[in-house]
């Protein structure tokens, strides 16, 4: 049984709500849901086109509660287009009967929805056509009780029958679930076209996936066995297809009267949808298209109605110019996919031509990427965390770790980093966590030195402090040689419990610099955070690499297991670029985490916030 | 002699195009600011969950409804039939963006700002909620030539344990001068150095005073009720609004 049904537009309004239970419906589990589609919009998503869908192309999300309660949860979601509706069911867990049901109930529910047309209700009072209430405003809900109701009641019925029917004669459900769909395949001429394309493309590699670093994933699942199940049923012509309904509607006759009649009468509304659904395409074949006009209005006028072949030149031509600026093509489709998506359907203004506009929302799309989901503010973390004192009047140390590829910056960064901390009066521990590479620690020490030399001038290079090590009062370095993996977590763990009782505000460790395809190299990673725990974790990525980028930035985020991502990004060497920032954009595209700080130059003060105006000109310039 | 009519006509027709597309092309090449003159609005705002889409809700429908997080703005045009329209953003951080842009380019034509605060959070924890009304603040003590009068609406006034609006406004207050003495600290100043356009929205001189922040300093007003919109006890803020209608 899956959790709640939802169906709600992007402005936050609930347009249906159903709780399976019977409890209260929990706007929180959707809230959630919301949330994370809105910070990170491509990862963790998984599409869903098989028998089960009934032609709809569902998506699939796994959502981490972090706020409130742990348990995660999931959700499948069907974004409606003219008018944008989301419906969203949400499920516990992601078994095989559980993924089949919540997939046949959310493709149940949108036939439901469609016949009763209340899509085309909602859009004409979103537009303004309907009659307007005392305050001169058009209620999205309006005149469309009465339909509701009727798609409560005939959701409820459809959906305990379906219930029932799969606990009496599973097979029975199955066939008569394949037959509504196929069926309903046949109204939607639009849907199928595209859908059989997608079908016969499925059903070759229906049963593998190829994984990025060339290794093969093998998917077959339950679902993508019912798949090739229920596929010969595509290829039922409607007269099998009306065949199987009556036959349907008769095995009915053994159930309760009321019941019988209210589902046939469902099934009469869903099968006399599907008439309606093709006259209404063919009518809507004509425009501007090859008219003088047509052109006119797309180039110069403006006021025109944009379609998607409109679109398709011009979002070419955006794409090419991402690619150019380094921007990944993955990442490139994402974010003109989100342009065709802002601007079909919708007018141009008035002198303002298809490009214009299109390059107005393409800028609005990077924006979106670029702005980071949680604000960060790095000085009161610090202070909140240093305020807290336990027993012997000290207080635990802020721990920043970095991570990152070979030689992107990562000490470089690190050092930067601790210049603006220390310029806030802080007082830094830099611990030499890279144990492997030759030079690091004495890298870390000639850093330490000019840091303590910037502080206090009277600091004398290579002398020891009161404590016996490199540095002065301010800043110091933690260092216990080269070894093994083991060293690393061991001297993370000393480093702290040494800055914990010398009073150091800050820890910053520098961690080696790893290949971000090798599991030998990224594993230790995760026990390094399950031990240092530190606060923040840092991935440097230098702004050259180009489309690797997106699988660097995937690799690192998931080396630390399921209840650790990294934090947050910076990104080095931007002044070596000039106007290819498309890095930035595929590292956050890729992982929905944000970036803090980009490194602008060669100096200890060359690291800078990042502005997302200021990235966002660049790649559109 | 007809074909030279229609050799004017025709020539008539290219230049204006031409003329056309030359205007179009300068217009879009420049900054893309546009003056125009925009229908005046009120503009609800605030973090996330505080109750603005039902609020907006309850003023257009006079009903309560459930809501889930906002991704796209909501708008009622010409409310109560005045020339004004309502406008709720959505408060997720990742879609601010949306609300200023919209404050910076409709700068002259708002009427006021609604900010929506959960009055059960505990006063000690609103910097997040602070530091999201300074963003606002920015913009509109900047860019705007007489502030912005802003309503603190403190919501869910129902609940055991909300505050006062008066406590909240103080807490406010507070937070915001730490904030604005963080602010001063942190990296963002540098970057400002090497920025070639200044931005004026990132400057904190215009919310920096002699004795700490104090909303009563500010160029436009800024007043603080509670109500509770579950409840539709939102006759405060209702008076507010039609005074700015």
């Amino acid at each position: 049984m899956f959790d709640q049904l939802a169906v709600f537009t992007p402005q936050g309004q609930v347009l249906y709500q159903y709780n399976c239970s019977g409890k209260r419906f929990s706007e929180a589990q959707i809230n959630s849901f919301i949330s994370q589609l809105i910070t990170s919009p491509v990862t963790k998503k998984e599409s869903v086109t098989n028998a089960n869908t009934g032609g709809f192309d569902l998506n699939v999300v796994t959502i981490n509660d972090e706020v409130k309660n742990s348990n995660s949860f999931n959700a499948i979601f069907y974004l409606n287009k003219q008018p944008e509706i989301y419906f969203v069911v949400t499920f516990a867990e992601r078994t095989l009967e559980l993924n089949q049901e919540t997939q046949q109930t959310l493709a149940l529910v949108l036939k439901l929805w469609n016949s009763l047309h209340l899509s085309e209700s909602i859009q004409k009072n979103i537009k303004g056509q309907n009659e307007k209430n005392i305050h001169n405003y058009v209620d999205v809900l309006q005149g469309l009780e009465e339909d509701l109701n009727k798609f409560d009641q005939y959701f409820g019925v459809k959906y305990e029958e379906s219930i029932k029917q799969e606990q009496v004669d599973s097979n029975e459900a199955a066939t008569n679930e394949s037959a509504l769909q196929s069926g309903n395949k046949n109204t939607k001429k639009k849907l199928k076209d595209t859908k059989n394309k997608k079908q016969t493309l499925g059903n070759v590699g229906s049963g593998r996936k190829w994984g990025r670093d060339g290794g093969m994933l093998d998917e077959m699942n339950h679902a993508d066995a019912a798949k090739l199940d229920f596929s010969s049923s595509n290829g039922y012509n409607s007269s099998q297809v009306a065949l199987d309904a009556t036959i349907n509607k008769d095995s009915f006759g053994n159930r309760t009267e009321g019941g019988d009649f209210l589902i046939k009468e469902i099934d009469d509304l869903l099968s006399s949808h599907k008439d309606e659904v093709i006259s209404g395409n063919e009518s809507k074949n004509n425009g501007y298209v090859n008219t003088a006009f047509g052109f006119l209005q797309k180039h110069v006028l403006g006021n025109k109605t944009i379609n998607d072949n409109d679109l398709k030149s011009v979002l070419d031509k955006l794409k090419q110019q991402l690619i150019t600026k380094n921007v990944a093509p993955e990442a490139a489709d994402y974010l003109t996919q989100q342009v065709s998506r802002d601007l079909v359907g919708s007018k141009t203004a008035n002198w303002t031509s298809v490009e214009n506009t299109a390059r107005e929302s393409l800028t609005k799309a990077l924006t979106q990427i670029l702005t980071p989901g949680v604000s960060v503010d790095l000085l009161r973390e610090i202070q909140s965390k240093r305020s807290e004192i336990d027993a012997d009047g000290k207080s635990n140390p802020y721990v920043f770790s970095v991570v990152g590829v070979n030689g992107v910056g990562k000490s470089t960064n690190l050092s930067k980093l601790a210049f603006w901390l220390l310029q806030n009066n802080f007082k830094v521990l830099i611990v030499a966590c890279d144990t492997f590479r030759s030079g690091a620690v004495e890298q870390l020490r000639v850093h330490v030195e000019n840091l303590a030399q910037l502080m206090d001038d009277s600091h004398v290079r290579g002398s020891k402090n009161k404590r016996g090590k490199s540095g002065n009062d301010y800043v110091e370095l933690f260092e216990a040689g080269y070894g093994g993996s083991d060293l690393v977590t061991k001297i993370a763990k000393q480093a702290i419990k040494y800055a914990h009782d010398q009073r150091f505000d800050i820890v910053l460790m520098d961690t080696a610099g790893r290949r971000h395809n090798d599991p030998t190299l990224m594993s230790p990673l995760k026990s390094f955070a399950d031990q240092a725990k530190p606060d923040k974790i840092i991935m440097v990525g230098e702004a050259l690499v180009g489309t690797d980028s997106v699988q660097q930035a995937k690799n690192f985020n998931n080396a630390f297991g399921k209840g650790r991502n990294l934090d947050f990004f910076i990104i080095s060497k931007c002044d070596t670029v000039g106007e290819m920032l498309g890095t930035m954009v595929n590292m956050v595209y890729a992982t929905g985490i944000p970036i803090l700080f980009v490194g602008v130059g060669q100096t200890y003060t060359d690291l800078r916030t990042l502005s997302v105006k200021w990235a966002v000109n660049t790649l559109m310039s | 002699m007809l074909s030279n009519t229609v050799v004017i006509a025709c020539l008539l027709v290219i230049i204006t195009t031409i003329a056309f597309i030359t205007v179009q092309k300068t217009s879009s090449s420049k900054t893309g600011i546009k003056q125009k003159s925009y229908q005046p609005s009120i503009v609800i705002a605030g973090p996330q969950n505080a109750g603005k889409t039902s609020f907006l809700t309850l003023l257009t429908t006079d009903s309560v409804r459930p809501t889930v997080v906002s991704q796209e703005p909501l708008s009622a045009a010409s409310y109560n039939n005045s020339n004004t329209s309502l406008v709720d953003f959505p408060g997720h951080v990742k879609l601010r963006y949306k609300l200023s842009e919209y404050l910076k380019t409709r700068a002259a034509s708002i009427k006021g700002l609604i900010f929506m605060v959960d009055s059960t959070i505990d006063p000690k924890k609103l910097t997040t909620t602070a530091e999201f009304l300074v963003d606002i603040l920015l913009i509109t003590e900047s860019s705007c030539e007489n502030g912005v009068d802003i309503l603190i609406a403190c919501n869910k006034s129902e609940s055991f344990t909300a505050r006062p609006s008066s406590k909240i406004n103080d807490a406010l207050e507070n937070e915001i001068q730490k904030i604005i003495e963080r602010r001063k600290k942190s990296l963002n100043e540098v970057k400002r150095k090497v920025n070639e356009d200044e931005d004026t929205e990132n400057s904190l001189d215009v919310l920096q005073y002699a004795n700490g922040f104090k909303f009563a300093n500010m160029e436009g007003s800024v007043v603080a009720f509670e109500g509770s919109v579950s409840k539709n006890n939102i006759s405060k803020w209702q008076k507010w609004i039609d005074e700015k209608l």
